[in-house]
């Protein structure tokens, strides 16, 4: 495997918010919404009229002169041209085929989304995995390991409070989809938390993987070697250079911490396991801190 | 009437460090429990937290790089069976004789002991009969003690941090109180820099008895500041609660002692506050 090939390029987590951003922006234009939904007159819902109305009519005493299925033919004919002469029938109709479609599809929706951010956490995972065996089979100081690793798992950090805040996001869209003003709000405010934390979290990828270029490039005497494995040597980079990136990624990675903390401690509260009296001890400071 | 203002904690590194003992452990969390909102600390502490976590980190890593690796690859153990938990026995037992000589090993024992744990659960779940790459559980094991790190730094993250650069003239009256070393005297120096500015009352909190505990009551006759174990946090901030405001109250001491005096013309001379 190339280091290359180790860390992402510039996919991620970003390309997911910006569907997510992309539609929310524009709810109303929606495909399913901009389509005329199908208002023909079910015949169940006229047989569910009927029906009912049958069923009042057998609770009292009718004139023996009525026939039962005349009755019931009858009804048919009037529901049916009630029905059609009835706007706000056909404007219920319509509702329900909005909501029904609305639901189904934001429901689908963000489980891709979900789906497609835990695929995302295990590939983080394997980098961090990656990046453990490039340090393990080179010479290079551990802060190299610890920094790549670091941003990494800050980002899953990032990626399960991402989840959770649009759980509650998709609550509140799916509450308000019809009312425009309130949808946009939603929007706006996803929007606000969202662009700082998703320019930064590109900004450090791009420094992961400005390191790892460099790292493969060094190491390099041509262009085909670049994604061919090699032992790492420390004595083949500009130390200072080398450095000054990590400490960048470092740096950026904490502030990005910090930015994350002060959306929500509570994602930082999630320790493995509380049995041990330590971990436990350190899941309280967070606790509290965030209560 | 003036308003009193809520006593801010300061907590100490040791605070933030995993625990040797339970009864420790327990003392922390009770009263982080009670009073996380107020509990803060000061840059130097954060820093110092932050780069004893890296330390930590870099010596356990590199010894896996320099040491376990290169001793598998020598006795050409490249498979790894159920049977061989006890290569890493040998390898941790050493680690920790060699943590002896190293200075404020907490950190380092706690992340040891976590991945050895890893390292032995998973070397026993291996199938009988199975072997498995030596390469590939290092890696693994490197990747584990990378999770173990970022987790050990999380609640650094959501800690208050208060960026405060102490003055050399108020490390000098910690000094003088008889606290020794450097990293201390910053600490303290932060805390009691930060009370006399903000007017704020502030508890020190440490489990450290040797360098701040056993000047605990110099700190607080000449510059003011309390010190405690956790357990006796809330028992000063009640009591602090009900004095007067700090200036106030060390510009009520009627009779100063000469070192009260000079503590209190470097406060009013640094932070322009009068307290004579």
């Amino acid at each position: 495997m190339g280091v290359l090939s180790m860390l992402p390029s510039n996919s991620g987590v970003i390309s997911g918010e910006k569907v997510f951003r992309n539609d929310v922006f524009k709810p109303i234009s929606l495909d399913l919404l901009k389509q005329k939904p199908d208002v023909q007159i079910e015949e169940t819902d006229i047989e569910s009229v009927v029906n009912d109305n049958i069923r009042i009519l057998d609770l009292i005493r009718l004139p023996e002169r009525f026939d039962r299925k005349a009755i019931v033919t009858f009804l048919e004919d009037l529901i049916r041209k009630d029905f059609e002469n009835d706007p706000l029938h056909k404007q219920a109709v319509e509702l329900d085929k909005y909501a029904k479609d609305f639901h189904r599809y934001m429901q689908r929706y963000f489980d891709k989304i979900f789906d497609y951010h835990n695929k995302l956490k295990e590939d983080l995972l394997g980098y961090v995995f990656g990046a453990s065996n490039f340090y393990l089979k080179s010479d290079f100081p551990p802060s190299f390991a610890r920094t790549l690793t670091f941003s990494l798992l800050t980002e899953c950090r990032f990626i399960d409070l991402y989840n959770r805040k649009i759980r509650r996001e998709r609550l509140a869209l799916i509450t308000n989809y019809n009312n425009r003003t309130k949808f946009k709000r939603v929007c706006d405010i996803h929007n606000s938390w969202v662009d700082p934390l998703s320019s930064a979290i590109e900004r450090i990828t791009e420094m992961r993987v400005g390191l790892i270029w460099y790292v493969d490039f060094t190491h390099s005497k041509t262009l085909e070697e670049i994604f061919k494995p090699k032992k790492l040597k420390k004595s083949l980079l500009d130390e200072e250079y080398f450095f000054g990136m990590l400490v960048n990624i470092q740096r950026e990675t904490y502030q990005f911490r910090r930015a994350l903390v002060n959306l929500s401690k509570e994602t930082f509260s999630t320790f493995p396991s509380r049995e041990d009296p330590t971990v436990n001890m350190l899941c309280s400071v967070m606790e509290t801190m965030s209560s | 009437m003036s308003v009193r203002k809520p006593v801010h904690f300061f907590l100490d590194m040791c605070i933030l460090l995993p625990q040797a003992l339970d009864v420790s452990a327990k003392s922390c969390e009770d009263f982080l429990k009670e009073a996380g909102e107020s509990c803060c600390v000061s840059s130097s502490v954060c820093s110092k937290v932050s780069e004893t976590l890296d330390k930590a980190h870099d010596w356990v890593a590199k010894e896996i790089q320099e040491n376990l690796y290169p001793y598998l690859e020598k006795h050409t153990i490249d498979r790894l069976t159920k049977r061989d938990a006890r290569i890493f026995e040998g390898f941790f037992n050493e680690r920790r004789r060699r943590l002896g000589a190293i200075r404020s090993a907490t950190m380092h024992y706690e992340i040891i002991r976590r991945v050895e744990l890893w390292a032995v659960t998973h070397i026993h779940s291996i199938e009988l009969g199975k072997k498995i790459s030596a390469e590939i559980f290092l890696t693994a094991l490197l990747a584990e003690l990378s999770k173990v790190y970022e987790s050990l730094k999380a609640p650094l993250d959501t800690i208050k941090v208060k960026e405060i650069t102490p003055k050399e003239e108020i490390k000098s009256h910690v000094a003088l109180q008889g606290v020794r070393n450097l990293e201390d005297i910053d600490h303290l120096a932060s805390a009691i820099q930060f009370q006399f500015t903000n007017d704020i009352w502030v508890v020190f909190v440490t489990f450290d008895e040797k360098d701040i505990l056993s000047h605990q009551r110099r700190l607080l006759e000449i510059c003011a500041l309390s010190c405690c174990k956790p357990h006796y946090a809330m028992d000063y901030s009640r009591d602090l609660s009900r004095q007067e405001p700090p200036i106030q109250y060390y510009a009520s001491i009627t009779s100063k002692s000469p070192q009260q005096k000079s503590f209190a013309r470097t406060i009013e001379t640094l932070l322009s506050v009068s307290v004579i």
